[in-house]
């Protein structure tokens, strides 16, 4: 009961929005340990925390601690301290590591093979493409992923874990239960009953502030064995997550891009300064020497099922690369009205499928 | 003594017909007063008239001389009651002896030289006095072959005051315009642009022909250069062309809007209006103090056509929607409530992102995908469900425009076209219905006649691309059109997995959708 007591003295702490991370330390260290902290709240502490903060802890302070692990509960989020079951052991060897993780979702004390993705916001069709499909091989073969649900690169390496039926954890920059970016709430939802987890150790309700992310990105690096960075701007977000990975001994990966695109600057440059040129998911597992059998089972030949005659042309024509529909047409030779019913009941079927651009090429 | 003659004045595209008269008091001094609520330009109708008399061999009796336009509340704007009030004057001062002129509908401005100079709206002035009973008409020659196809009509053009008092008091009567059938006045000169200009593009063109064949609302998308905007212009071309009642419609909107070059005659081509995307709001939808038709009314029963389409404002893009499903305007002002038909297509392009070449096979895209949602965005869910036809177009590569042979003129689709649209007549006889665009209500799948297979493919769709219940009914729309086409009773299999390729562009681009 003693014990109970001193995690919710310690989950009070980091319930305040104001109060950062550094002042709370201080403040642990002058009284001896959070409980003690919560026993001798007084105005005495004004000298190491602001005002702001100081009314917040006694706001919460007067409801009374089975008050605030009831509010915690009903927004749906667990707390896991260091040394639970539920928080990862990797973030024992970082610097600063959370006092509390606020998550939803399940969260394991030894975390499998994990690594992050990490990239622009203001990502490229192709970037979104290879994250998508990188993350997707990678869940398929039991690597979870972590990103930070961000916009970009970040939402199209969570989706690609889902479709890979995988295990990703999305590392927030606001409270739990206030998800940003808004669109993405959804994504949030089906991270979690997908059997992954959405995490912060911000306080529930905190704001999406901008000094969070680099504070956040530790988290993301932190929790996995490797870093993979897909395009990234100058002044990016995204170096820090990488200068973190560094600093804490993980190995960085980097996909190449098209030179004359601003996102691929900063992984041109960290490919030049030694990090991991990874162009596949496959490519990760070899170097991190997680290729075992199980991986390679998953290939199989693609054999076309039954195709009317018609069909078997439309397919024949898009055996080496995408087509655009008036190629298609020329190649094919059928009439317009033919070729776009042809179209339809083939995209239907699941054979082909339809590019922006009305490009057109072969499904997997 | 008292005369009187006959005008009308305009309220947004209808005549009133208002009735001017003019009473001389004998005093000693000069006076001369106008009441009926006269706006300011037929105020300053006192002062052209008395020069005009002057200049005219005639001369502004001494007395008093009140104009009174009845029925005197209602609103009278511009300068077309200047004949009709210096005759009526002429006549009550006693200069002039003529009979029956009350039954001589009188329209034009007047130089202060007495000449008469072409008036706004005189079509839609001409028909009111048509319905009105009033079978003879004096105006000035500008305005004459705007009203050539009106049958049964005495038209007189006169070129001065003094030619129509001459002409009344049968002194020197003017000989009748000699009005000619709308299939007369219907010219052969068609759209400047054929489609057998248009190189490749054979998506596009199947996309322009069922949209014209359906009424149904086109949108384009395509990169920078591939030709939307050239498709877009040779629509017009093959639309059925405009019936009798559609070319006199339109030709009205396009008089009261003063629109109508001096001596142009009746609109026979449909109208295809290309607003800038600075458009205003009463620009395009019509309004101002003194609620003018906007294009959307302009471009009734022709083609409103919106290149560009997310450049325009949101604001103004949101207000289409009223008239695109009512098929009228109605703008309210303080000093006026007017309706306008609108009854327009709406031709929409746009590129897939900012910079243009998402998609595109000959150039990358620079565009985050934040960008390109934003700029996406900007064209709102409820207008796109609005627009039933939604087709994606390649460029075509310079060295193929050469290469590649002519295609059909716009002469042998617009046959297609029209064999498409009389089977629609007949399917919505008796109904408010003219199109394919049109159908809605309960239970489409009926009215459309689909086969069970076409259904299927239809649900199998619906449940893949998680379609919403307008799209649904939009797809129904196309195949019907589509059946229409070929000549079929029913919708068949084909018509229908063809009419779920035009969705795919908000599919891919709108659906949210990964990749």
């Amino acid at each position: 009961m003693a014990e109970e007591r001193g995690r919710l003295c310690r989950v009070w702490l980091a319930s305040s929005q104001s109060l950062g991370y550094k002042a709370r330390g201080r403040l642990v260290e002058t009284y001896g340990s959070a409980e003690a902290v919560f026993d001798r709240f007084s105005p005495d502490m004004l000298s190491i925390i602001g005002g702001k903060a100081y009314q917040e802890l006694k706001r919460i302070r007067e409801l009374g601690l089975p008050k605030l692990a009831l509010a915690i509960e009903r927004i749906g989020a667990s707390v896991a301290l260091p040394g639970d079951e539920a928080y990862p052991a990797v973030l024992d060897d970082i610097i600063d590591p959370p006092d509390v993780l606020f998550y939803q979702g399940v969260l394991y004390r030894e975390e499998r093979r994990a690594i992050a993705l990490v990239g622009s916001r203001r990502e490229t069709r192709y970037g979104r493409e290879q994250a998508h499909k990188i993350a997707r091989g990678l869940a398929e073969n039991g690597v979870t992923v972590v990103s930070g649900l961000a916009r970009g690169i970040d939402t199209a390496a969570h989706l690609g874990a889902l479709e890979g039926r995988g295990r990703t954890i999305a590392v927030l920059g606001s409270g739990i239960n206030n998800i940003y970016p808004p669109e993405n709430r959804d994504l949030a939802e089906r991270i979690i009953s997908s059997g992954g987890a959405v995490i912060s150790e911000f306080a529930p309700g905190a704001q999406p502030m901008a000094y969070h992310f680099p504070f956040r990105n530790r988290l993301v690096s932190g929790l996995c064995q490797a870093v993979m960075l897909i395009e990234a701007r100058e002044k990016s977000g995204t170096l820090i997550t990488v200068g973190h990975a560094l600093a804490q001994g993980r190995e960085v990966f980097a996909l190449p891009g098209q030179v004359d695109v601003p996102g691929s600057r900063v992984p041109h440059q960290m490919l030049r300064e030694g990090a991991r040129l990874a162009a596949s998911w496959e490519d990760i597992l070899e170097d991190m020497g997680w290729s075992g059998p199980a991986a390679k089972a998953e290939q199989l030949e693609f054999i076309p099922p039954d195709l009317t005659n018609e069909q078997r042309r439309i397919y024949d024509a898009l055996c080496d690369e995408p087509l655009g529909f008036e190629e298609l047409a020329d190649r094919t030779s059928f009439g317009v009205m033919e070729l776009n019913a042809q179209i339809t009941l083939m995209e239907l079927a699941g054979l082909i499928q339809a590019l922006p651009g009305r490009v057109f090429r072969r499904a997997h | 003594m008292l005369a009187r003659t006959r005008c009308f004045a305009l309220n947004g595209v209808q005549g009133e017909a208002v009735s001017v008269e003019a009473y001389v008091a004998s005093a000693s001094e000069f006076r001369f007063t106008l009441v009926g609520l006269p706006d300011a330009a037929v105020k300053e109708s006192r002062d052209r008239v008395a020069a005009a008399l002057k200049n005219s061999g005639f001369a502004m009796p001494l007395g008093h001389s009140t104009v009174n336009l009845s029925p005197a509340d209602l609103r009278k704007e511009g300068s077309g009651f200047d004949l009709a009030i210096a005759l009526a004057i002429i006549l009550a001062s006693r200069q002039l002896a003529a009979a029956g002129v009350e039954d001589v509908l009188l329209i034009g401005e007047l130089g202060l030289d007495g000449r008469l100079v072409a008036v706004q709206g005189a079509l839609a002035m001409v028909m009111a006095a048509h319905a009105a009973g009033i079978r003879k008409v004096i105006l000035p020659p500008g305005n004459a072959r705007e009203v050539e196809a009106v049958s049964s009509m005495a038209v007189y053009p006169a070129g001065s005051l003094r030619a129509a008092a001459q002409h009344l008091s049968g002194q020197m009567p003017i000989s009748a315009q000699i009005q000619k059938s709308y299939e007369e006045c219907r010219s052969q000169s068609q759209s400047d642009l054929d489609l057998a200009q248009v190189r490749g593009q054979k998506l596009g063109r199947r996309a322009l022909e069922i949209a014209a064949a359906g009424g149904h609302n086109l949108l384009l998308v395509g990169v920078p250069g591939s030709g939307k905007t050239m498709l877009a212009r040779c629509l017009p071309g093959i639309l059925p062309e405009m019936s009798r009642e559609e070319a006199f419609e339109t030709t009205r909107i396009h008089s009261v809007a003063g629109l109508l070059a001096p001596g142009s005659g009746i609109m026979t081509q449909r109208p295809f209006r290309t607003p800038h995307h600075s458009a205003s709001m009463p620009a395009l939808i019509g309004g101002g103090a003194n609620a003018r038709p906007g294009e959307v009314s302009l471009s009734h029963n022709g083609c409103l056509f919106l290149d560009e389409m997310p450049e325009y404002s949101r604001q103004v893009l949101e207000a289409l929607r009223q008239p695109l499903e009512d098929g009228v305007t109605t703008i309210s002002r303080v000093k006026a409530h007017t309706q306008y038909p609108s009854r327009f297509m709406l031709v929409a392009s746009m590129n897939p992102c900012p910079c243009g070449f998402f998609g595109s096979q000959v150039r990358p895209c620079r565009c985050g995908s934040h960008e390109i949602r934003k700029y996406l965005n900007r064209v709102s869910g409820p207008l796109l469900d609005r627009i039933d036809l939604q087709v994606e177009i390649d460029a075509v590569p310079v060295e193929e425009i050469s290469q590649r042979a002519p295609q059909e003129e716009s002469a042998q689709v617009r046959r297609r076209v029209r064999q498409a649209r009389d089977i629609q007549r007949e399917r919505f006889k008796g109904s408010s219905t003219r199109t394919n665009a049109g159908i809605a209500g309960r239970e489409p799948e009926k009215q459309a006649l689909l086969t069970p297979e076409a259904i299927q493919v239809l649900q199998m769709a619906v449940k893949r691309y998680a379609l919403s219940m307008r799209a649904y009914v939009r797809l129904i729309r196309v195949a019907r059109t589509i059946a229409d086409l070929a000549g079929e009773k029913q919708v068949p299999l084909a018509a229908m997995a063809e009419a779920i390729q035009f969705r795919m562009a908000d599919a891919k681009y709108w659906g949210g959708g990964h990749g």
